[in-house]
């Protein structure tokens, strides 16, 4: 429902997780979150999931 | 927070997902379900399904805002009730009338959420076919499923829910996820091992929706139920589970270290979402029906305004500053955690006198939140540390590593650092199998002889690599893991081997052994690997010392140090490769041992070209001793294009081999200068160098764009200045 664009502040550890990928598999994605740069998915309706087909 | 924020919220929404109710009715009765046992009883007057004159003016209305607000990209989810009422046919046709009414620039995602009850084979291909994702509620085991999720006639769901996943997964194409709501009375751990073993592409856990008026079940008998069940959750996930996407703890984590919430569960945002019922009213987001009747009702339908007014309404506005700063209770505003949290769901925000209050889940968000907060500071620092020890640089002088007559003192210390992990357990192997009563007297007597062996022998002994995988499989079998070999096959320890371990020991040090019929070094490999017969290998070891001569004169102290790090030589061949190709391998898993192909006659591997191979599979084993103690590459990157491979690599494969061509590289040059060696060879070590150095320049180029540790960045650095002199 909502697009979500209000990040909390940069943090020591956003830093650290940003800086590079984690080896914890959990942190590896929040990793890939933090950098991604592409858009944030189309939606945040969590009473669903759906398959998204960017290429 | 900052508490200076505006009290309006400028502009109109953006809608980007429109949640369609196809069908206004259920085939289950869910006690907890907020569409139909909560505060808006409103659904007894909407039409059963959605008519085609309903669905052709909702197409219209979508592919006209598309146009006027120009969107790139937009969601529809047919949804419910359950939207298989509908008929799988009827949708897959909504979707094509949705998909024509939209403009080029428009791409459209179309998804399904279904309780999975009517999901046969038939209906799954019409929604495949129709290019609809679908996406199952299912809240765990029959026992924590059926507590809840019964059929409207009464009964169990399950098995049916079951199969219809069993189904989906045939069509990982179209299988998008699984929604679960959590039930604190079911164990977190049955639960989430229960989900694992689905392997779903996407998970999601739930609070039952609840508020003020209609506060979460239980939790009035026992307050912390929620807190404990979402932490306990929450730590086997990340401990045992991490590999399973579960989009909550995902979203908590992210937002946790600074990422914008992707979820409604929490956070602050936008309104993005329209809902559309089966009479084509236009409602605000569905979960609200959990609050009073009327709360969702925009007052408006597709055949009387447009997507583009709708998004101007008084309702969607104010939900829109409910999501911002300026909507949270003003108790949210100096809560430490109000930043990931952002006064969490709207819905469960509600009370008799509106919205202005914190989530009902309040404590339950907090708690979470701040142990996801130490989890991840803790996690992040264990890492960090581990990451300065074993990828920091400095800690050995990687050039000089790198090159055979600087190296001795670094290997050295390698291997120590090996022994004293590996000597520790040979000891003790043999002191078990002295002392084992089962065990022949044959196989006590050799053990009991290695317990009187000195540590420093017993180190030279551990590192045979034949004697260090038959220890390594005696760990791994003691922790309960079978050791796998290269085949994926278990290598299981056998005790009687303890006599030939004895043996090794009595044999002179320091020599290359070649081609023993050793099971420890054989087993880890089978077809299309063969390992050639006595009478295949007559020539081997003549030719092996041939080359070993030749790289001697090349690098005595390389040669010297192939005899100390590698000195085990099987000879293989791949019978699934040309026979024009001859393959050599080496693998960690048998540390020492050098996998080398003959050829098919002697001609068609000389001394040079063995020398080459002897080399190439000896750098593998000293980069392998090296990566033992220093992490080179941050793991979990993609695969990068190697200029000697075909199919991309990892890019510690890459880094392999520029490590190895940078020595042959030396090599190729030396023979290349060699005055007596045949015009035809230096001819072919000039080819060698040419094409060696262009493909050298080539994964410099891909390095660079590779995460590399420190010592990785250091090594890399005295690789290129090697090879560019």
């Amino acid at each position: 429902m909502t697009e979500r664009h209000e990040p909390v502040g940069e943090t020591q550890d956003s830093v650290l997780l940003q800086r590079r990928r984690p080896i914890h598999p959990a942190l590896a994605r929040a990793h890939d979150q933090l950098t991604r740069t592409e858009p944030a998915e189309i939606t945040s309706y969590d009473r669903m999931h759906h398959r998204h087909n960017r290429s | 927070m900052s508490t200076d924020v505006p009290d309006t919220i400028a502009g109109a929404a953006t809608f980007t997902t429109f949640l369609v109710k196809v069908a206004a009715r259920c085939n289950l009765s869910c006690d907890y379900c907020y569409m139909y046992k909560h505060a808006d009883q409103t659904w007894r007057e909407q039409p059963h399904v959605i008519s085609p004159e309903v669905a052709e003016q909702v197409a219209g209305r979508i592919g006209e805002y598309a146009r006027e607000a120009a969107l790139p990209e937009l969601l529809v989810v047919f949804h419910g009730g359950e939207p298989l009422l509908a008929g799988a046919a009827r949708l897959t046709w909504f979707r094509k009338l949705i998909a024509d009414a939209l403009p080029d620039t428009t791409t459209a995602h179309f998804s399904l959420q279904t309780n999975g009850v009517l999901l046969d084979d038939e209906r799954l291909t019409t929604l495949a076919d129709g290019g609809i994702g679908v996406s199952i509620s299912l809240d765990g085991p029959a026992t924590v499923n059926d507590r809840h999720r019964s059929l409207a006639g009464g009964g169990s769901s399950h098995s049916a829910v079951m199969d219809a996943i069993r189904r989906l997964r045939t069509r990982p194409e179209t299988f998008a996820g699984v929604i679960a709501v959590i039930d604190p009375d079911a164990d977190p751990r049955e639960l989430l091992e229960f989900f694992a073993e689905l392997d779903p592409p996407s998970l999601d856990l739930l609070l039952p929706d609840a508020n003020h008026c209609t506060p979460p079940p239980g939790r009035d008998r026992d307050p912390q139920r929620y807190e404990r069940w979402l932490v306990e959750a929450f730590d086997i996930w990340f401990d045992d589970y991490p590999t399973l996407p579960i989009r909550t703890f995902d979203a908590i984590l992210a937002a946790t270290a600074g990422a914008p919430s992707p979820t409604d569960a929490f956070g602050f945002g936008d309104v993005s979402l329209l809902c559309i019922e089966t009479d084509g009213g236009y409602h605000d987001l569905d979960v609200l029906k959990i609050t009073k009747p009327g709360q969702t009702n925009l007052e408006q339908s597709v055949f009387t305004s447009t997507v583009a007014e709708v998004a101007r309404s008084p309702k969607i506005q104010e939900h829109r500053r409910l999501l911002s700063p300026a909507g949270v209770a003003t108790e949210c505003r100096s809560c430490p955690v109000v930043d990931v949290c952002g006064g969490g769901a709207v819905p469960h925000r509600y009370s008799a006198e509106g919205f202005a209050n914190p989530t009902v889940y309040c404590a339950e968000m907090l708690t979470l939140i701040s142990h996801v907060r130490t989890r991840l500071h803790e996690t992040l620092q264990a890492e960090a540390a581990q990451f300065d020890r074993r990828g920091g640089s400095g800690r050995y002088n990687l050039a000089a590593f790198d090159k055979a007559a600087t190296a001795v003192t670094i290997t050295d210390s390698l291997v120590d650092t090996w022994q004293s992990e590996t000597v520790p357990q040979l000891a003790r192997i043999a002191e078990q199998l002295a002392a084992d009563d089962r065990q022949p007297s044959s196989v006590r007597a050799a053990a009991r002889s290695l317990t009187e062996v000195a540590s420093t022998e017993l180190g030279r002994l551990s590192r045979q690599p034949s004697v260090s995988l038959w220890v390594r499989a005696h760990e791994a079998a003691r922790r309960g893991q079978p050791l796998l070999g290269v085949d994926g096959e278990a290598l299981r320890f056998d005790p009687t081997y303890v006599a030939n371990v004895a043996r090794l020991f009595s044999e002179p040090a320091r020599e290359t052994r070649i081609h023993r019929p050793d099971p420890w070094l054989r087993s880890p490999f089978s077809a299309p690997i063969r390992f050639l017969t006595d009478d295949e290998a007559t020539t081997g070891p003549s030719r092996v010392n041939a080359a070993m001569e030749w790289i001697r004169r090349y690098d005595a102290v390389l040669a010297a140090e192939i005899l100390n790090l590698s000195p085990e030589v099987q000879f293989v061949t791949d019978e699934s490769a040309h026979p024009d190709k001859v393959v050599s391998f080496s693998d960690d898993v048998v540390p020492g041992c050098l996998f080398i192909g003959l050829g098919a006659h002697p001609g068609a591997v000389d001394v040079y070209d063995l020398a080459d191979s002897i080399i190439h599979e000896h750098r593998h084993q000293k980069l392998y001793l090296l990566e033992r103690e220093v992490d080179l590459i941050i793991p979990g990157q993609p695969f990068v294009p190697s200029p000697w491979r075909e199919e991309l690599r990892p890019p510690s494969g890459l880094l392999h081999a520029a490590w190895v061509f940078v020595e042959l590289l030396g090599y190729w040059r030396f023979v290349e200068t060699s005055s007596d060696v045949a015009a035809t060879v230096r001819s072919r070590a000039a080819n060698q160098v040419a094409v060696s150095t262009e493909r050298l320049s080539r994964a410099w180029k891909t390095l660079d764009n590779v995460q590399t540790t420190p010592a990785g960045d250091e090594l890399i650095l005295a690789l290129r200045e090697r090879s560019a002199t």
